[in-house]
């Protein structure tokens, strides 16, 4: 870019500073040939116009010296030149150039040698009061204008060694510059090479003197170093926890077989350990399925299969689906529904509801009532899970929506009748997915209430 | 050899106590919670402990570090989910002797228990030899004379316990202690049955004086 600034700069100052120079040579060589003119004019002294003029001119020694020649158009011989022997020095022949209008002039290149030179020829009417012929006067000279050339030469040679100096002082600067400012961004770059999974630092523990231009993206990097931190965590536990709850039914499954292959025992022992294992196999399906439920959610975020439902309809169903349950705990299962439009995925709404009333059914007082109601108001549509229990601590609620969480109390049952954590999890899950809430309020007195509120349509 | 079992999931639990008493001839105490785990293992002279680590009340390394910090020597073996090296690592540092993950074989988990209590009494060999009387602790075989001896499994109990003490007065109530489950009735006269029992099935001639009788303070099994 800067090179081709110069480049335009050198080449428009060049064309203007060659312009200039041939101008002052071609107003000297016409203030001359005027000279000459006027001198010619004093038609009494021709004589004496002939010494003027070579006066003028000076004496012809050098091949450097101007050259002229002036002539009355009639006339053989030249009146005046700058040898009257006729010689012409210049590789200019004035046979075959056409000579200018009377009154005109014109210029010509021409060469001494090597030596350029600039000419000019006049050819101006007759202005001798004496004359009775009246032949156009021509003149020509021929001045040296290698000078020209030269100084043009000297010019750009100037020209050319500023450019090359400006060029290598620019890119240093720009070096030096940019190497300045680039500093505290290499530091950053080592310290963000450093970290990793296991490494999540902030950079603004590392780099405090960082110029006030990088601290905003300095700021902006740690709030997504935390927040990839935090999920990191988040799926680090979830691993960890995933993994007892898969080991633990694995483990107490062959536990139970190789207990009982240890010996001998009588056909009820075994009969026994298989009815056991079925059971633990029983739950170790359900939570691979709730996992997998699980991972599937975080994996799609399209809603290209959400339909419009009728919560109402669909949650008639569940509770119907749901009534032999609540028959065979012997407690009762109400429900009472309004129509509700909402947009979603019919299976996941439908997991989600079923969810919170097989917990209440299962974890609530045994046979006692489950009301499930609904309303919907303000373009939002509630749906409670209501029961006569009032199961879950105030300091559990806000963990109870946590996965692989238990509350304090059903973690002391019996691995068979233990949940696997994730009911609620995945209820929350799937509540955000269709961008609504889930909240929960219990206590002994009123009850436990789990509380579905989605937009509704 | 008496074992406590602190592991939450209760079926585990009971398929432990089981074989260890089935392939292993311990006695075994369950016990389903942290709190009620760490009262029991500081109460009770146990051989062995295996300890879940998560477990409700108590997590099982606070179990461990409270019985460290309490002096108690009792040799643990952690049984866990929890399988990373840093978990396993800090496994061993808090106290364990031994760390082994779930999903588990049983007949690994019955042979670290005994290396376990037979390194916790100085023995390094699986058999036993003390005189003319030979344990091989792992078939539970009893030779005496070059002769096979057969035990009942509550006379073997008795039998490898002295052994493991060979030269070592044991009382009464350390023989009850340690060969009973807390859901025996403990009578202590139930060992002195033991003992004649042994002693006329181990020398029915009487031509050696194998247990001695160390009259107020217990038992005593010589060296010849």
């Amino acid at each position: 870019m800067v090179v081709a600034i110069i480049a335009v700069l050198s080449v428009t100052a060049y064309v203007q500073f060659h312009e200039t120079l041939k101008a002052g040579v071609d107003s000297t060589l016409l203030s001359q040939a005027e000279a000459v003119t006027v001198s010619m004019a004093a038609d009494d002294s021709l004589l004496e116009a002939r010494k003027e003029i070579q006066a003028f001119f000076g004496p012809i020694n050098d091949t450097k010296s101007p050259v002229y020649r002036v002539w009355f158009e009639s006339e053989q011989e030249d009146y005046v030149a700058s040898d009257l022997q006729g010689n012409w020095p210049l590789d200019w022949d004035i046979r075959s150039t056409e000579a200018p209008a009377i009154g005109n002039h014109k210029f010509f290149e021409a060469l001494r040698g090597e030596i350029p030179y600039r000419l000019l020829w006049t050819r101006d009417p007759d202005l001798r009061a004496s004359s009775s012929t009246k032949q156009p006067l021509n003149i020509i000279i021929a001045a040296y204008d290698g000078h020209v050339d030269s100084q043009i030469g000297d010019f750009l040679h100037v020209l050319l060694i500023m450019g090359v100096v400006v060029i290598i002082l620019s890119i240093g600067a720009t070096l030096l510059i940019l190497k300045w400012g680039m500093k505290p961004v290499a530091g950053i770059t080592t310290k963000m090479n450093e970290i990793t999974g296991k490494n999540m630092n902030q950079l603004s523990s590392y780099v405090t003197d960082a110029p006030s231009e990088l601290r905003p993206f300095i700021r902006a990097w740690d709030e997504m170093i935390e927040r990839l931190a935090l999920a990191m965590q988040q799926q680090r536990r979830f691993t960890a926890d995933a993994s007892h709850e898969l080991r633990t039914p694995l483990a107490i499954v062959k536990s139970t077989l190789q207990t009982a292959r240890s010996r001998k025992r009588s056909s009820e022992t075994y009969e026994s350990a298989m009815d056991q294992s079925l059971e633990d196999l029983e739950r170790l399906e359900h939570l691979i399925e709730q996992l997998l439920t699980l991972a599937h959610l975080d994996d799609i975020e399209s809603q290209s299969d959400w339909q419009t439902i009728d919560l109402g309809n669909l949650t008639t169903d569940i509770c119907e689906q749901y009534l032999p349950f609540a028959k065979q705990k012997n407690g009762i299962l109400k429900w009472q529904v309004c129509p509700a439009k909402v947009t979603g995925n019919g299976e996941q709404l439908k997991r989600l509801l079923a969810n919170l009333i097989d917990n209440a059914i299962k974890y609530g007082p045994k046979a006692s009532e489950v009301f499930v109601s609904m309303h919907s108001s303000n373009g939002l549509v509630n749906v409670s899970v209501h029961d006569k229990g009032g199961r879950i601590p105030a300091e559990e609620q806000k963990l109870i929506f946590n996965r692989f969480y238990r509350i304090r109390k059903a973690r002391k049952r019996a691995s068979s009748s233990k949940g696997s954590g994730l009911g609620l999890a995945l209820a929350q899950e799937i509540v955000q997915k269709h961008r609504g809430s889930i909240t929960v309020q219990s206590n002994p007195k009123t009850g436990t209430d789990f509380v579905v509120t989605l937009p509704h349509i | 050899m008496r074992v406590l079992i602190i592991e939450d999931e209760a079926r585990l639990a009971r398929n432990i106590a089981q074989v260890l008493k089935e392939s292993a001839n311990f006695a075994a105490d369950v016990c389903t919670e942290g709190v009620d785990g760490l009262h029991l293992a500081k109460t009770n002279p146990y051989d062995l402990i295996v300890l879940d680590l998560t477990l409700p009340g108590m997590d099982g390394l606070d179990i461990l570090g409270k019985l460290r910090g309490a002096g108690k020597t009792v040799a643990v073996l952690i049984l866990t989910a929890r399988d990373t090296s840093s978990d396993i690592i800090t496994g061993f540092n808090t106290g364990g002797d031994d760390y082994l993950t779930k999903p588990f074989d049983m007949g690994e988990l019955v042979a670290r228990c005994k290396a376990l209590v037979r390194r916790a009494y100085g023995q390094t060999h699986p058999e036993i030899k003390v005189g003319k009387l030979t344990i091989d602790t792992v078939a539970r075989r009893v030779k005496f004379n070059n002769k096979e001896v057969r035990l009942t499994a509550m006379e073997y109990r008795t039998l490898e316990y002295l052994a493991m003490r060979v030269g070592q007065i044991v009382s009464k109530t350390d023989l009850l202690e340690h060969l009973y489950d807390f859901n025996w009735e403990r009578f202590s006269n139930v060992m002195e049955v033991y003992i004649s029992a042994l002693r006329r099935k181990l020398d029915p001639d009487r031509k050696y004086d194998l247990i001695e009788t160390v009259r107020g303070q217990g038992y005593l099994l010589k060296e010849n």
